[in-house]
């Protein structure tokens, strides 16, 4: 089960067409197949595979049809008597959503068609009135092939996918009352997302289980179960022990995507911002200007690959290492001393794969100097050693102080006093004094608007709202509770600052020991014969999704796990998107 | 991969639909013509309308069929290229061969032809550029994506072809110079043998007749050797001309400009640029000073004529 590898076989196909399209060809995209498209396949590929331009069906200013230009004496002409020669000789394949918007925007393209054929692609199951209003308006026959290829997502590493889907906090908030009808489209969304997921990677569901804390789980897995029945194409062949669909949300485990991250993914996300795997430099000092914004993807960079789950310490080491070879590479082919016209051709053969070596290493060197300096001026080291406690360890006293001391001192950041404010208050929700802390937090410089963001979390993910098990109130009874804190209080733990398992890890480990609780997670599909007593067989597949976005820690976690078990268990994490500490804030701004 | 196919059903309900769309069509034209002519004027009119539509459309452009002949040229030189190889290891193999210089000439002259391929190849990629860029918007954006992708493929056969030119030249060398310690060997040899017999008069004497051919034929060799030589290198140096201007042409594989989403905004961008651009220079043309300037002088220019001509009446009038 590789989710990229998924997505390639249907854009390797689309250009194509399937086979059938042979020649020069045009890619005509819409906004979120263009994210995934471009996640899988760069651009010198898709040329090289004679797809000559990639354009979008629904902007305006690349579809002619569409736009209306204003003139400069004010007169308004469409764009199309402006553009002299339209290449209609061309032959356009399209990769688009099955909504109706798309439907509206092929009838306008077949309308007054640009290209000579048109090889149509939708990435979801497309309804029978959508299919009959394209029929009704192909005049021309134009349209030589529809079919369904249903990479409906994005897909960042092999077992990580995600919808690009935001403000599915307030969806998740809302289900089952009146607002409901507000994230109807985002709820369309994320269903067509799962159905997208569990088609390309050919798995169905023997299991359905989902989280009983949450309403909208139920309602997806509920409804992903009612499409899978009804639609002959969700059947596949049964393999090995089954394949467990596990629905879950976010609410379960509001305190991961607060916490500061130490792997590279993830620190880059959560310091730089890793969207649709591009970072943004632009505005950090001492940056070259092609430098300004770069790509981190792990299938064309193989530094990458090799080191996005690594921690900052082994970070360091291996750009050192990569650092070292480049230079060792330069000087045996240094410009400097060649001596005879055959050095100077064996070096010019070789100069392409040397620039395309330094930008790799000057862009690592690059990201790497910014999260140090980013780590330097937030005095994140401490910070994120208190939060790592602040999740793992219970301990109010010591606590309190310390987040007073860290609240009142002003190498904090506002954002981290915030954070620091909101998992406290998560933690000692009952026990604690959360008014105390809000006030310190205005004290020390945390705006109005933000500490409402406190009240807002325990709304939200608080003790009543959440299901068991974030602090370990699941499965460990006292004496459990109290051996593992005096070991670790002895031992030590090997990293500080990664002692935080996230929840979802935990109900991993508790599937493949057949012990996951049905009053936590309840079957909705499968459930086997004696089901309960701790003893449930365990799936060789697990597909997890998180409406209301996952964390690049969980994605590392599980991706470690698949490392650890690789002829066991395999698992596949999707979110309808990926939360950095900054767009969990955000959301929550809306609730 | 999962995946459905719909094509079937698209193609029913088409029928369906356009078979509905031309019985509506006819019945509304029935009022204007009698019964069974109208059919057929109808169809006529249907055809020759779409005759006109996919005729406006049907013939491709010129430079397609540039691109065409350049993969064409592509796919010859790749056939070509395969050739030589298989002479180039022929001719190092056979090291007393009678007809090498035959093999040489073959070698040399398919050389040429590889390397006037090339360039003709560039032309043609060059043709399609300008062309393209004449017509501008979306044929601008798929003639340089056209050049960016061929420039590549192209770039990629020509480094492949100078690396067998030059394994094939290191080999030759290698050869000839082998071939001369060979005979220097047996020069001294000769010379020992010669020098140990009827000798110290011999020596006196310079060369021999004998040795004197013997020098004769190694310059000889040292001279076509360095001919050899020369010709490689220059058809070499011909190449590494060609493709200074279209590696330009070819993006760097990882970085951003490789992202095609970021291609895309790119070019929103530029176009919007543009247009703000022309509208701005459109804007200042007709507010451009000079224009004021030169209005205000032929206005100053009619004004002195007039008086002159008033001065001028006035004095024949005085008269």
């Amino acid at each position: 089960m590789d989710a990229v590898d998924a997505i390639r076989t249907y854009v390797d196909r689309i250009v194509t067409g399937d086979g059938k399209c042979r020649g020069m060809k045009v890619l005509l995209l819409d906004a979120s197949t263009t994210q995934t498209v471009s996640c899988v396949y760069s651009q010198t590929e898709i040329l090289s595979r004679e797809v000559y331009l990639v354009s979008r069906l629904d902007d305006s200013s690349q579809n002619p049809n569409l736009g209306e230009h204003i003139n400069a004496n004010g007169s308004v002409s469409n764009l199309n008597d402006l553009t002299m020669s339209m290449p209609s000789h061309l032959k356009a394949v399209c990769y688009l959503r099955p909504t109706d918007i798309n439907a509206g925007l092929l009838v306008r393209e077949l309308a007054s068609p640009r290209f000579s054929e048109y090889h149509i692609f939708f990435s979801g199951v497309v309804s029978g009135g959508l299919l009959r209003l394209i029929a009704e308006n192909d005049e021309q026959e134009l349209v030589k092939q529809v079919q369904e290829f249903y990479g409906d997502f994005l897909p960042i590493n092999e077992d990580l996918v995600t919808l690009n889907c935001r403000n599915t906090l307030a969806m998740s908030a809302a289900t089952g009352t009146a607002w409901a009808r507000d994230h109807a489209h985002l709820y369309e969304r994320n269903r067509r997302g799962v159905e997208g997921m569990l088609l390309s990677l050919r798995k169905q569901p023997t299991q359905i289980r989902y989280q009983r804390s949450s309403a909208l789980a139920q309602q997806l897995a509920r409804d992903v179960s009612d499409s899978i029945a009804s639609d002959q194409i969700f059947h596949f062949r049964k393999s090995g022990s089954g394949t467990l669909l596990l629905i879950l949300d976010r609410l379960d485990d509001p305190v991961t995507p607060l916490l500061s991250q130490w792997t590279y993914q993830a620190m880059v996300h959560e310091l730089l911002g890793l969207n649709n795997n591009r970072v943004i430099l632009r505005g950090a000092p001492n940056i070259a200007k092609d430098l300004e914004e770069v790509v981190l993807s792990a299938q064309q960079d193989e530094f990458f690959r090799k080191n996005r789950h690594a921690n900052f310490g082994e970070l360091g080491e291996a750009i050192q290492k990569l650092l070292n070879d480049y230079q060792k590479h330069t000087a045996s082919h240094d410009p400097s001393r060649l001596n005879s016209i055959e050095d100077m051709q064996r070096f010019m053969e070789k100069f392409p794969e040397l620039r395309s070596q330094s930008h790799n290493v000057s862009k690592h060197v690059a990201l790497m100097g910014e999260l140090a300096r980013l780590v330097d001026i937030c005095s994140l080291m401490d910070v994120s050693q208190f939060e790592q406690e602040l999740a793992c360890a219970d301990d109010h006293s010591t606590h309190m102080k310390e987040l007073m001391e860290k609240l009142g001192s002003s190498s904090v950041k506002i954002p981290d006093k915030l954070r620091l404010g909101m998992l406290y208050a998560l933690r000692y929700e009952d026990s604690g004094d959360v008014n105390l802390v809000k006030t310190a937090m205005a004290r020390g410089g945390v705006s109005e608007d933000m500490i409402e963001l406190v009240d807002t979390i325990l709304r939200y993910g608080g003790s009543k709202a959440r299901g068991p098990g974030l602090y370990g109130e699941r499965s460990k009874d006292l004496m459990t509770k109290m051996t593992k804190s005096i070991l670790t209080s002895v031992q030590g733990v090997s990293n500080v600052y990664a002692q935080h398992v996230p929840v979802l890890m935990d109900t991993v480990q508790s599937i493949c020991k057949g012990k996951l609780r049905m009053e936590s997670h309840p079957y909705l599909v499968g459930k086997p014969p004696g089901a309960g007593a701790g003893n449930d067989p365990v799936p060789e597949d697990i597909i997890v999704f998180m409406a209301g976005g996952v964390a690049y820690e969980e994605a590392t976690k599980i991706e470690e796990f698949n490392r650890t078990n690789p002829f066991k268990v395999k698992v596949i994490l999707g979110g309808s998107t990926i939360h950095n500490s900054t767009s969990f804030l955000e959301e929550l701004k809306i609730l | 991969m999962a995946s459905r196919d719909l094509t079937t059903t698209f193609q029913e309900r088409r029928a369906a639909s356009n078979m509905r769309r031309r019985k509506a069509g006819n019945g509304g034209m029935k009022p204007f013509a009698k019964g069974g002519g109208d059919d057929f004027h109808l169809e006529e009119g249907a055809l020759s309308a779409g005759i006109d539509r996919t005729s406006a459309s049907a013939l491709p452009p010129q430079w397609v069929d540039d691109v065409d002949a350049v993969h064409q040229e592509l796919s010859d030189i790749t056939r070509l290229m395969g050739v030589l190889q298989s002479m180039h290891s022929s001719r190092v193999g056979s090291v007393f061969g009678k007809d090498l210089d035959e093999v040489e000439g073959k070698i040399e002259k398919l050389t040429r032809d590889i390397t006037d391929r090339f360039r003709t190849a560039e032309r043609y990629l060059q043709r399609v550029g300008t062309a393209t860029r004449r017509a501008g918007g979306e044929e601008a954006v798929v003639g340089s994506n056209v050049q960016r992708s061929l420039a590549k493929k192209l770039q990629e056969l020509s480094v492949e072809f100078r690396q067998m030119q030059r394994k094939y030249l290191a080999d030759v060398q290698a050869q000839k110079s082998g071939g001369l310690e060979g005979r220097e060997a047996k020069f001294g040899l000769m010379d020992e043998e010669g020098g140990g017999g009827g000798g110290g008069a011999d020596n006196d004497f310079g060369f021999t007749m004998q040795q004197q051919a013997v020098v004769d034929d190694l310059q000889e060799a040292v001279q076509s050797r360095d001919k050899e030589i020369v010709e490689i290198a220059k058809s070499i140096e011909e190449l590494g001309a060609i493709f200074k201007e279209l590696a330009v042409l070819v993006i760097d594989q990882g970085t951003i400009l490789d992202r095609i989403d970021y291609n895309m905004e790119a070019v929103v961008e530029h176009t919007k640029e543009g247009i703000t651009q022309l509208e701005r220079a459109e804007t200042s043309q007709k507010n451009a000073r000079p224009l004021k300037c030169i209005v205000f002088l032929v206005c100053l220019i009619a004004f002195l004529l007039l008086i002159l001509i008033f001065k001028h009446r006035r004095r024949r009038g005085i008269f």
